[in-house]
């Protein structure tokens, strides 16, 4: 809001948009629906992540960190369940702000077959 | 019919498993959709496949249709114009038996439900009868221009609902009752949509007399100034300065006089230029759009005014990149630079065609980049969900 109102005064006059490109404030909901899937392995994990609706993943990416209810990001649970701090830092670290839900399950994907792979040597 | 199963081949990985576990949580509720008809494309085209899926996932959907004499669906057509925003004489008469035949309608249907969701403006003063349950209004149209006075005669029903859905932020009128945002889909598995053959392509677009010897620019759309076509006729015009070309305007006139009179000039255009090819095609010709739109290069919809036109996504599905004017949901579904371009001339459009002419490479790319865009958030699996999270919303 400070940076918003900083700019507008060092404007001398008001600027209005063109015709019908109104910003439309809103607000939403979040439904929270179980999906019935569940891991207690990595290999598990990553099944699900492969397959599930990307409306899980923004909630588990985006939705935690930004409301900071932290308890249910896929991070905690690989740092508390799986003992696997590594893993959980670089999971932390990958922007959930990429261009689509699509690329940060990829993303997450990736991490998650190099931390198998380096299981597995 | 489609299945739910179906979906899984077309929609995002886990979108069906997702509509399961919603379906779920709304078991045991009773939904129930009220529209004035169940012929036609738009909201009825959405219910005739998703009321078959909801109740194949043992969701208890009903959908009822109301009905009158003439004068009353005369009255409503009028007023859902006029909150359209296009001027009409409505009289006090018509107005009160309008309300009076929905009272009827109200008698006659059974409107038992925990939702029930009303769709546009013929059957909406159902509302003034409700007994239970919780009331939804479904606004498929851009109603932020209303005509003030029918706006302000209509707005007393549309306040006795418990919330409104709307297809676009900046669609809703002033209301004072939760308003929401759930934009609408095309239904992957429809004859329109579906995959085609070539040999069905070939021979569909044969039939039509569309030869694909040239680069084909294809708008499809009624024949309504609304949609632009002379103008679309002008921006071929200075493509093909430049390339060689062909113009396919393909749509319905709805027997209107205004329709009838511009078709009748782009038919003129099409007797002088061999490479405008004007089809006038029934409603129901929805392979023949499919195949069209398969055939083009690219698609165009350069519309100056617009409702949530599907148009954009229905061509984005068939992988190809589209030219669209800055105008309702147009904007909504094109992304600028990554499934197509919005513009806001005639020069505009000639000069993105001739961008995309020019850098053959971008044409699939973008066709690609805009079919994933429409897989996440066009298709019906989607609405599918927005639909059931809402009932879940509204109905715990």
């Amino acid at each position: 809001m400070t940076i918003v109102q900083d700019h507008l005064r060092g404007r001398e006059a008001e600027t209005r948009v063109e015709f019908d490109r109104s910003f439309h404030f809103q607000q939403s909901h979040i439904v929270e629906v179980p999906l019935g899937l569940s891991a207690e392995t990595l290999v598990e994990f990553r099944a699900g992540l492969a397959t599930v609706d990307e409306s899980a993943i923004y909630l588990h990416t985006v939705e935690t960190r930004a409301r900071e209810r932290r308890s249910e990001a896929f991070s905690e649970w690989l740092r508390d369940a799986l003992d696997l701090p590594a893993l959980a830092e670089r999971f932390e670290r990958a922007d959930p702000y990429l261009t689509s839900l699509e690329r940060i399950r990829g993303r997450l994907l990736g991490l998650v077959d190099t931390a198998l792979d380096e299981a597995r040597r | 019919m489609s299945r739910i199963d179906d979906y899984r081949r077309v929609a995002p990985p886990g979108a069906v498993d997702f509509i399961l576990k919603l379906a779920e949580q709304v078991k045991g509720r009773r939904f129930l959709h009220v529209t004035g008809g169940r012929l036609g494309g738009g909201a009825t085209e959405t219910l005739r496949a998703a009321v078959p899926i909801l109740s194949e996932l043992s969701v208890d959907t009903r959908w009822e249709v109301t009905g009158g004499d003439n004068a009353y669906y005369t009255t409503a057509r009028s007023l859902q114009a006029a909150l359209e925003g296009a001027e009409r004489v409505l009289s006090e008469e018509g107005l009160a038996r309008w309300v009076d035949m929905n009272g009827l309608n109200a008698k006659k249907l059974d409107l038992d439900a925990d939702l029930t969701i009303v769709h546009d403006c013929q059957p909406a003063s159902l509302v003034s009868a409700r007994t239970a349950g919780r009331w939804v209004w479904r606004c498929h149209f851009d109603c932020s221009s209303a005509q003030p006075t029918p706006w302000t005669f209509f707005r007393r029903f549309a306040e006795q609902y418990d919330a409104a859905v709307f297809a676009l932020p900046g669609f809703e009128g002033r209301l004072g009752i939760p308003m929401y945002i759930v934009p609408p889909s095309i239904d992957p598995l429809s004859e329109r949509n579906r995959d085609l053959t070539p040999r069905e392509t070939s021979e569909t677009l044969t039939a039509l007399g569309v030869s694909r010897d040239k680069p084909l620019l294809v708008q499809i759309g009624r024949f309504a100034r609304a949609h632009d076509p002379l103008g679309v006729v002008n921006a071929y015009r200075l493509v093909k300065k430049h390339h060689d070309v062909r113009l396919v305007l393909a749509g319905t006139a709805d027997g209107e006089p205004e329709r009838l009179e511009l078709l009748s000039h782009l038919l003129e255009v099409a007797h002088e230029d061999r490479d405008v090819v004007v089809l006038e095609l029934p409603p129901e010709a929805h392979r023949q759009v499919n195949a069209l739109q398969r055939a083009a290069t690219i698609v165009l919809m350069k519309s100056v005014r617009a409702g949530f036109d599907l148009g954009p996504a229905e061509a984005m599905w068939k992988g190809k990149p589209v030219v669209g004017g800055y105008a309702g949901g147009l904007a909504q579904q094109i992304i600028t630079n990554v499934t197509g371009y919005t513009v806001h001339s005639v020069e505009g459009a000639a000069f993105r065609i001739r961008h995309l002419l020019n850098n053959p490479e971008l044409i699939p790319r973008m066709g690609a980049a805009g079919r994933e865009h429409v897989r996440r958030s066009f298709l019906i699996t989607r609405e599918l969900v927005d639909d059931l999270a809402l009932g879940v919303h509204l109905t715990r």
